[in-house]
């Protein structure tokens, strides 16, 4: 509470445009990280075109869980629900409704957004862990449901003509820019301060008036919007969703970024789902996947046990003194 | 018509009660621990199946007889459980209320189910592994429906568990330590109850239950080294169901869950998971207090 009081205090004039503080390093991460995506193709690399689409799917699957994580204190164990139902819709509404790619993604993310906040919305009440659990057991259901409809190949894009290369990357980056300042915005907005209140204590923040299960459901339709936009791209350049999608492994992969990254900042998720994402897509080269799955496992313990703020905690700490308010209740 | 939909309960019904009555095992496992400890143990699921995959280690690479590889799969799953917790969670979160130390330990245990399911995948495959059954045969029940001396084995071994369990928590010493700790921390503190024995205790045998359950019925159903996240939420359901910290409840929800999930298997079999997972979430949502009071948050 103490903390939230100091941050309530009037800020010294910084150099910025608005709420974003341009020497901010989350900011900075954020503009790297553009900067490198757009660099990537010029380097005529395929390999790392196509680990930075999955970087970009990715980065935004870790924001949406670390918003709803440490900005509103609701753990999620089955993030994959939104971010897989966001893939399905945007594969089937292509396939067996025959629409156009813009407006199945578009549709596909809000029907993401609607049934991952929905499902969110019944289990505001229960206390974290249950929380996580309870989410966990709709993704699961899920996972049994498209694998008794569409069996373990899934659902492929077929007939629309495929979009070449260059056109998803350019999608990606400008989906990835747009959601990752969208998330920026928010964890920088005055609206932050009512959910770190939340997370801080449920019950002095309803006394101090603060909707409490209005604002846990709203976090959950933008997570699950977020979540749904990462799948519907993921979808996108992959051409196809299965099962899989829904299992707990990938579920464990948002949690696992940003723990390796960092939560509580925007920086976290960038820099964790940097590592992962060339961690799990260049190991399987020399070894098998359930290795680099293992190997993931242990790195995240790690990290964890040794450095729970992440990767984004060492380099926040020298940036503290100048003011940048840290998001943990 | 009518007779054979009222075979079909009747045959769901037994098969409901013994998988329920070894499946509720593993509920009690993770009721347990989250009684004791106050954290959930996200990596239940896994444990349960290297309850499987130990028995089998111990038929196949130790040659022990089936009864002793399941007393193997028992003990090994206490001493891993008990390391595990050691060295992975900090001391001060083993006992904890504070909602970021929880969510800390459920992510890391997480990570530990990632770890231990990979790990087995890298050493057993994907495929699944065949326990023998403690015996062969079948008896014949009143209808004329068989039922394998393995299930009637597994039920006596669980039942068996309970009695144990029940006279541990009872008449031992640290059974009472146990009890007390899970009734008042503070008092029970103060009469010279130390947290981290009861923690690793209760942790050892909450996980060691697990095993066993997966250890027998390893032996009926198939596991795989992917099994175990579905037997996760499963036992979530349970304790939901029956009541949190109580090792009764879990017997009665699990039985409720075996026969749930037995007769939607027997008249809707590929959905079964579903709707019984469905149902009991819509009692979860729509009867959050009474035996659901204790996980509702108090605001």
């Amino acid at each position: 509470m103490a903390r939230l009081l100091k941050e309530l205090e009037p800020e010294k004039p910084q150099l910025g445009l608005g709420i974003i503080k341009l020497h901010d390093v989350n900011f900075v991460i954020l503009v790297l990280a553009l900067i490198a995506s757009i660099v990537v193709p010029f380097t005529g690399l395929a390999y790392l075109q196509f680990i930075m689409m999955y970087f970009f799917a990715y980065a935004i699957y870790t924001a949406s869980w670390d918003l709803l994580y440490s900005y509103s204190g609701q753990l999620s164990l089955g993030q994959a629900l939104p971010f897989g139902l966001g893939a399905f819709f945007t594969i089937l509404l292509i396939e067996e409704f025959q629409l156009p790619l813009i407006l199945a993604a578009v549709l596909g993310t809000l029907a993401a957004a609607a049934i991952g906040g929905s499902v969110g919305a019944t289990t505001i009440r229960l206390r974290p862990g249950y929380q996580g659990i309870a989410i966990l057991l709709f993704s699961q259901v899920l996972y049994w449901i498209t694998l008794i409809l569409y069996g373990e190949e899934g659902l492929s894009i077929f007939s629309a003509t495929p979009l070449s290369t260059t056109t998803v990357y350019v999608i990606g980056i400008i989906i990835f820019g747009c959601s990752m300042l969208g998330v920026y915005l928010i964890q920088n907005s005055k609206y932050r301060l009512k959910l770190l209140a939340i997370k801080g204590d449920n019950l002095a923040a309803n006394v101090c008036g603060i909707n409490v299960p209005l604002h846990k459901a709203a976090m959950l339709f933008l997570s699950s919007l977020i979540a749904g936009i990462g799948g519907t791209y993921y979808a996108i350049f992959t051409s196809h969703a299965d099962f899989t999608v829904f299992a707990v492994p990938n579920s464990f992969l948002p949690i696992g970024m940003a723990i390796v990254g960092g939560t509580g900042f925007l920086g976290g998720p960038i820099i964790g789902s940097v590592i992962i994402t060339v961690l799990i897509r260049i190991l399987p080269i020399w070894y098998s996947l359930a290795v680099t799955y293992f190997a993931y496992g242990i790195v995240v313990i790690v990290i964890l046990k040794l450095r729970p703020t992440g990767i984004i905690g060492l380099l926040q700490h020298k940036k503290m003194k100048g003011g940048v308010t840290i998001a943990k209740g | 018509m009518a007779g054979s939909v009222l075979f079909g309960l009747y045959l769901s019904i037994i098969s409901g009660l013994s998988y329920g009555l070894i499946i509720s095992l593993l509920a009690g496992g993770l009721s347990l621990i989250y009684g004791v400890m106050n954290n959930v143990n996200t990596s239940h699921g896994a444990f349960y199946m290297l309850g499987g995959f130990l028995t089998f280690f111990g038929v196949s690479s130790l040659h022990l007889p089936i009864v002793l590889s399941i007393v193997f799969a028992f003990s090994a799953a206490f001493v891993l459980g008990v390391f595990f917790l050691f060295v992975l969670i900090p001391k001060q979160m083993w006992v904890s209320s504070n909602p970021d130390a929880q969510n800390t330990v459920m992510i890391i245990f997480l990570a530990l189910a990632q770890v231990l399911q990979q790990g087995t995948f890298i050493v057993y495959g994907g495929g699944s592994v065949a326990v023998p059954r403690i015996s062969f045969g079948n008896i014949i029940a009143p209808g004329g429906v068989y039922i394998p001396y393995q299930t009637i084995i597994a039920i006596a071994i669980s039942l068996l568990c309970y009695v144990g369990l029940f006279l541990f928590l009872r008449d031992t010493k640290i059974g009472k330590a146990i009890r007390a700790f899970s009734q008042d921390r503070e008092l029970a503190e103060a009469m010279g109850v130390r947290v981290s024995t009861i923690a690793l205790m209760s942790f050892g045998l909450g996980v060691s239950l697990a095993a066993l359950s997966g250890s027998l019925l390893s032996s009926i159903y198939s596991i795989t080294a992917a099994t175990g996240w579905n037997e996760l939420v499963i036992a979530f359901v349970i304790v939901t169901f029956g009541g949190i910290g109580s090792i009764s409840g879990s017997f009665i929800g699990g039985i409720v869950y075996g026969i749930v999930y037995a007769i939607t298997q027997y008249y809707l079999p590929a959905y079964s998971f579903v709707i019984a997972l469905v149902l009991i979430y819509i009692v979860l949502v729509n009867k959050p207090t009474g035996i659901l009071g204790e996980i509702i948050e108090r605001a």
